[in-house]
């Protein structure tokens, strides 16, 4: 397990803040966050590249916080790969085990072995100028991964390529974390791509940590607006509570024109948030009207998105809704429709 | 020192940036005048000549020095444009990968930034190979002892002796030809910055 502890590290005007993560061993984490939100910094502090100005770094129970980098076991592949131009593929992949000194032998089977691993044996003759960006990413994992760290770090590892190769990437990068049990903290800001591979992850802010968890805690349930807004929850309400405490398990929400139950007991002004694809859309009076939270609102506009139509929905609140193309197709003509907030997808942010 | 500068902040570095610059700004003649000052008026170069044994003013060793200081400038700074286009990334990822600061600078950094260094020494060379005023000041043109080609030059056409002046400043040319030619083949990119 990664473990810090208060990690703080000034670089000019940006400050990482007292960032305390637990990183849990052989599991896939992505480090989520908005361009310059801190996320190259703290990896950076990880591997040893930056000198923390306070706080401390854990690998399992070693303290590494001063320890140097070629020490630490870690491997790391920097966002444009910095592979060595004046080298070729296979002197690229060897380079650790150069440095370290592997007898020859070793040293071929252990290139190898990697290099079927992420299948670039036909790259290892070739120079670098010219591989593609995919390829080029394969390499500095394989060169990253020669070594057999525990750890490896990888930042923004499939930001430069197109989106075919991205997916292709992201699926091998999950295989072989599975296949060496390998501990991974991958950085990005994109959050199809944390879907695609994340155990857990966690979201940086102006260099401060605001949540980790489980992707799914995540999403589900964020801890603030920001989180809300950058795991793409859209529907975010805000109101004041309007009846004292009853015996009943929700609490009664007054909007600007609505009223709402969110489950808990609350005081004072609130917000809360539900996914669009947790909002139910139905034709107007359809067997809804005893349901608690059922608004009449109109159809504004619509998206089609291949897996799913996107609604905005305009009444008494403006709602995001993403139901299914065969649901839509039996709505899409309706003047009104009956909109369902379920109770229990009601996220009250903290 | 053109690593340190293109890679470390330091107290003074601003100053020490200057100072290399210096001889590339001011007039050649500067460079000569400051050493035979330097060498036959100050406490320090009469002991360096005198005590040390090291006799620079009109010797031929003046001529290896005068060469170095000035050419020094400009070895510094195509060092440093060089350093500059290698990322630091790559040296990042050398420590990661086992090297030391000197292992990552051995095995990355300087082969990265060779062709910038080569074409910056041939430059620097063409630069000594040229040199005229700073010696003709700090060591003289003396026939067989302290004469250079372009002092030759000077001498020959002194004597009248144009021919010989012709064909040695046609050999000037042609090596500053080949050295041109050599310094883009290597490192263009580097000689455009400087």
């Amino acid at each position: 397990m990664i473990h810090t502890e208060e990690l703080s590290c000034q670089i000019g005007a940006f400050r990482l803040d007292r960032v305390s993560i637990q990183i849990p061993a052989n599991k896939y984490f992505v480090l989520l966050g908005p361009p310059g939100a801190g996320k190259s910094i703290f990896l950076e502090c990880l591997c040893g590249l930056r000198t923390v100005d306070s706080g401390r770094i854990f690998l399992g129970q070693e303290d590494v916080t001063q320890t140097e980098p070629r020490l630490r076991g870690i491997g790391y592949v920097p966002q444009d790969y910095a592979l060595f131009s004046h080298l070729t593929a296979r002197d690229n992949v060897s380079f650790g085990l150069r440095v370290r000194r592997f007898p020859a032998r070793q040293m071929t089977s252990r290139v190898q072995e990697v290099a079927q691993l992420l299948r670039i044996e036909h790259l290892l003759p070739r120079g670098i100028a010219g591989l593609s960006g995919g390829e080029r990413q394969r390499l500095a994992l394989a060169r990253a991964l020669v070594l057999e760290p525990p750890v490896l770090l990888l930042d923004e590892p499939v930001c430069a390529l197109d989106e075919a190769t991205r997916q292709e990437i992201c699926a091998q990068l999950l295989r072989v974390q599975r296949q060496m049990q390998l501990t991974v903290v991958h950085v990005s800001h994109n959050l199809e791509e944390a879907f695609s591979v994340a155990d857990h992850a966690a979201i940086l802010h102006e260099g401060r940590l605001q949540q980790a968890g489980a992707m799914d805690e995540l999403v589900r349930k964020p801890n603030s607006e920001f989180v809300a807004r950058f795991v793409r929850a859209e529907n975010i309400l805000s109101g004041r509570v309007c009846t004292p405490p009853t015996e009943a398990p929700w609490t009664r929400v007054e909007l600007s024109h609505a009223v709402l139950d969110v489950l808990g007991r609350h005081r004072g002004d609130i917000q809360f948030t539900i996914r669009p694809d947790q909002v139910l859309v139905l034709r107007e009076g359809e067997h809804a009207r005893h349901l608690q939270n059922h608004l009449e609102l109109q159809l504004a506009r619509w998206r089609d998105c291949g897996a799913y139509v996107r609604l905005e929905l305009t009444g008494s609140i403006d709602l995001v809704a993403h139901i299914t193309p065969a649901a839509f197709s039996e709505i899409r003509h309706c003047p009104r429709l009956t909109v369902v907030l379920p109770l229990q997808s009601i996220h009250v942010l903290s | 020192m053109g690593y340190a500068l293109s890679r470390f902040e330091f107290r003074g570095r601003t100053i020490v940036d200057a100072i290399v610059d210096l001889p590339i700004v001011f007039p050649p003649l500067v460079a000569g005048l400051t050493l035979l000052v330097f060498f036959s008026q100050t406490a320090a170069g009469r002991w360096i000549q005198e005590d040390l044994g090291l006799e620079f003013v009109f010797q031929p060793k003046g001529i290896v020095l005068c060469q170095f200081l000035v050419g020094a400038s400009f070895a510094i700074r195509s060092a440093k444009t060089a350093f500059d286009d290698v990322d630091c990334r790559y040296e990042n990822v050398a420590l990661t990968l086992g090297c030391t600061r000197w292992g990552s600078f051995r095995r990355v950094s300087l082969p990265l930034a060779r062709n910038g260094i080569l074409a910056g020494g041939i430059l620097t060379w063409a630069r000594a190979f040229g040199l005229f005023g700073p010696l003709m000041i700090f060591v003289g043109s003396f026939r067989g002892r302290t004469e250079v080609l372009s002092t030759t030059i000077f001498l020959e056409q002194s004597v009248g002796n144009l021919e010989v002046a012709l064909a040695i400043a046609l050999l000037l040319i042609f090596v500053a030809l080949i050295a041109l030619t050599t310094i883009r083949l290597v490192g263009g990119s580097t000689l455009v910055k400087l």
